[in-house]
C-alpha cells in the first residue's frame, strides 16, 4: 500500500538537480529542486495569508510554470484548488466563484474581467515573467524562508482538487478528487503505459483540466520524467507545435483527437514524421473518441503507434491500451484495480462482443460533486459502489473496452464536455425562439460541433441566434451552426428524440 | 490584390460571423489576438484559401507575422499566385 506524502516526497529528493519542466515561454528550466523550494515558499506565504487546511485556493491563469508551483503548495498546506479555465464565459467562471469562495485567487494581470464573490486575497502577477522582471510572481517570492514541511498538511482522501466538468444538468459540476486517487491511479496507469524518467512530455493542455493538470503534469512528474511547458494548443501555438518538440528534444505526447486531425491538417513537410521516427517513444491518446480512419492516417505519417485510454473526470483512468500487449485495441484493457462491467437496459451484464452501458467500479473514484452531498444522482449506484459513465460500448473476448456512443446528452468538442442544455437554457431566452435542440454532430477536426436546431415564432437571422449566444457563452460553446425546424421529432411521451434529429440533420 | 482582399473579407463575414465593416477597419491587426479564429475555424481558413486560390502553404509560411493579418495575408497570396505565373 503507498504511502502518498512519503511517495511525493521521495519522488522530490531523489530527482532534486534534474529538470522538471522547461518553460517555452521564458526558455528556463526548473529542476525538481526548484519547483519544491518554489512551492514550500509559496506554501508559506499561504499560511502568512491564512490559508488553512481545507480551504480554497482559485487560480486564474492560463499555462505557466506558476501554475505548477501553486498546485503543489497547496498540497504542502491541504488547501484545496480550483482551477478556472480562462476562456469559460465570466457568468460561469462568476458562478464556480461563488460555489467555491475561495480564499486566495490567482490572477493573471492580463485577465482583466472582474467578479463579483469573496475572495480574500488576490495575487495578480505577469505569468512567465522571470525573477525580478515587473510583476513577476517570483518577486513575491523573494525573501521567504520556507516554514512549512513537504506536504505537510496534505489530506490524502480530502478533496485536493475541484474539476468543472460540463453534466447535462446545465452549469458546470464541480469535481472533487482526492490527492490520495490521483496519486495511486496515476501510478497504476504509468506503469500500464510503461513511462520511465527518460520520458520527455509537450504540455500544450489547459492546466485548469485533468488533461493539462494530471496527464500532463502530475503523471509525469509521478513517473520521475519531464515536461515542456507551452501554451495551451490554440491557433497560434500550433504551428509551432513540432518546432517546439524538436528544438526541445520531446519525445512523449498526449493528444486529443481534435488536434491529431489539426497537426495532420496543418503539417506539410516530412520533417515532425523524420523526428518522431527516430525519437517519439510515446504518443497516448484520450479525453474523447478517436475514429479508426484518424487513428491510421496519424500513424502512418508520423511512424508512431497511439496508445488509446478512456477515463472521466469523475473516475481519472479506467482502461488503457499498453505497450505491453504488443497491440492495441479500442481504449484497452481495465487498470489494476477497476472493474468495468457492460449492463443492458435491465441492468443484466451483457456477454463479451454485446453492448451496453459501461459501469465502472473503482477506487479512485471522485470523492463527489462540489455541494452536493446526497450521491444518489442517478450516476453513482452508492448499494455497489458503481458508477455509470453514460458512455456505451462492449468488452470483447480479450478482456479490451470499446467505446461505441453515449446514453448521456453530453457534446464533446475538441475533447471538452459541453452541456447541450446550457446552450439551450440560453437560446430560449431569445424572445422568437420557441423550442431549441441542441445536438452534436461528427466534425472531422474537433469530433463533433455544435448545432441548435430551433423553432421560432417569428423569422430571424441565424446571425442574430449566435449573437445572441455570444453574450451568454464561452465561444466553445456557441453553436457552429443553426437550423431552423417546424417541428422537432418527439416520441410517444412528447420527449424530443435527439437521435433522430441528428439522422435528419446527417441526412441534410 | 482587391479580389483577394474582398474575398478574405466575405470569408470572415460567413464563417467567423465578424461584420464586413469590423474587418475592414482591422486589416493590420492580428486576428487572432482579436479571437475571431478557434483552431478548426483556421484550418478550414487555410483550406478554403488554398483551394480558392490554387495554392498551398508551407509550415514556415504559417509562422510569418504578415501571416496573422488580413492584410498580410493578401501580400501573401497575392505574392504566390504571382510565382505560379
Amino acid at each position: 500500500m503507498i504511502n502518498v506524502k512519503e511517495h511525493l516526497e521521495n519522488i522530490f529528493s531523489k530527482n532534486s538537480s534534474k529538470v522538471f519542466v522547461t518553460s517555452v515561454f521564458s526558455g528556463v528550466e526548473y529542476t525538481y529542486d526548484d519547483i519544491q523550494l518554489d512551492s514550500l515558499r509559496l506554501a508559506t506565504r499561504l499560511r502568512l495569508l491564512g490559508v488553512k487546511n481545507g480551504d480554497v485556493v482559485a487560480i486564474y491563469l492560463s499555462n505557466c510554470v506558476e501554475y505548477i508551483i501553486i498546485y503543489f503548495a497547496c498540497m504542502h498546506v491541504g488547501a484545496t484548488v480550483v482551477p478556472l479555465n480562462y476562456r469559460l464565459h465570466p457568468t460561469e467562471i462568476q458562478f464556480i466563484l461563488e460555489g467555491a469562495m475561495p480564499h486566495v485567487l490567482f490572477r493573471a494581470r492580463n485577465f482583466t474581467q472582474e467578479f463579483d464573490c469573496c475572495v480574500k486575497h488576490t495575487i495578480t502577477f505577469v505569468p512567465n515573467a522571470k525573477d525580478g522582471e515587473e510583476y513577476s510572481f517570483f518577486n513575491w517570492l523573494q525573501g521567504i524562508e520556507p516554514m512549512v514541511s513537504p506536504f505537510e498538511d496534505l489530506g490524502v482522501e480530502d478533496a485536493f482538487v475541484v474539476m468543472y466538468t460540463s453534466g447535462t444538468t446545465g452549469m458546470p459540476k464541480g469535481v472533487e478528487i482526492t490527492c490520495g486517487a490521483l496519486v495511486k491511479n496515476g501510478m497504476v496507469f504509468k506503469d500500464a503505459v510503461e513511462l520511465s524518467p527518460d520520458f520527455k512530455f509537450y504540455n500544450i493542455l489547459d492546466l485548469a483540466y485533468l488533461g493539462g493538470f494530471y496527464n500532463l503534469m502530475l503523471i509525469p512528474f509521478l513517473s520521475q520524467a519531464s515536461i515542456v511547458l507551452g501554451e495551451t494548443f490554440d491557433p497560434r501555438s500550433m504551428v509551432y507545435f513540432w518546432d517546439h518538440v524538436k528544438n526541445h528534444g520531446v519525445n512523449a505526447l498526449w493528444l486529443v483527437p481534435s488536434i491529431l486531425s489539426i497537426l495532420l491538417a496543418i503539417d506539410r513537410s516530412d520533417a515532425a514524421a523524420d523526428y518522431c521516427k527516430k525519437f517519439m517513444k510515446r504518443i497516448l491518446v484520450g479525453t474523447a473518441p478517436l475514429a479508426s480512419t484518424l487513428k491510421e492516417k496519424f500513424e502512418k505519417r508520423y511512424n508512431v503507434v497511439l496508445y488509446e485510454n478512456y477515463g472521466l473526470s469523475e473516475t481519472l483512468f479506467i482502461t488503457t491500451n499498453s505497450p505491453k500487449d504488443g497491440k492495441c485495441k479500442g481504449v484497452g484493457r481495465v487498470l489494476q484495480g477497476c472493474e468495468v462491467v457492460v449492463v443492458d437496459v435491465y441492468g443484466a451484464e451483457c456477454a463479451p462482443g454485446r453492448e451496453g452501458e459501461i459501469i465502472v467500479k473503482t477506487p479512485y473514484r471522485m470523492k463527489g460533486y462540489l455541494g452536493i452531498h446526497d450521491c444518489s444522482l442517478g450516476n453513482i449506484d452508492q448499494g455497489q459502489d458503481r458508477f455509470q459513465t453514460g458512455d456505451w460500448g462492449y468488452i470483447d473476448e480479450d478482456g479490451y473496452l470499446f467505446i461505441t456512443g453515449r446514453t448521456k446528452d453530453i457534446i464533446i468538442r475538441g475533447g471538452i464536455n459541453i452541456s447541450p442544455k446550457q446552450i439551450e437554457d440560453v437560446l430560449l431566452k431569445h424572445p422568437v425562439v420557441e423550442e431549441v435542440a441542441v445536438v452534436g454532430m461528427p466534425n472531422d477536426f474537433l469530433g463533433e460541433e455544435i448545432i441548435a436546431c430551433i423553432r421560432v415564432r417569428s423569422v430571424v437571422a441565424p446571425q442574430e441566434i449566435i449573437r445572441h449566444c455570444q453574450q451568454y457563452l464561452a465561444a466553445f460553446k456557441v453553436p457552429a451552426k443553426v437550423v431552423f425546424v417546424e417541428q422537432m421529432p418527439r416520441s410517444v411521451t412528447g420527449k424530443i428524440q435527439k437521435g433522430n434529429l441528428k439522422k435528419l440533420l446527417a441526412e441534410g | 490584390m482587391e479580389i483577394i482582399k474582398k474575398w478574405l473579407l466575405d470569408w470572415f463575414k460567413k464563417n467567423a460571423l465578424i461584420d464586413e465593416k469590423i474587418v475592414e477597419a482591422s486589416l493590420n491587426e492580428d486576428y487572432f489576438e482579436k479571437g475571431w479564429l478557434d483552431s478548426f475555424k483556421f484550418i478550414t481558413f487555410i483550406l478554403d484559401i488554398e483551394q480558392e486560390f490554387g495554392i498551398r502553404f508551407a509550415n514556415d509560411e504559417f509562422q510569418n507575422k504578415e501571416f496573422s493579418t488580413i492584410a498580410g495575408l493578401c501580400n501573401i497570396i497575392a505574392s504566390r499566385k504571382n510565382e505560379k505565373k
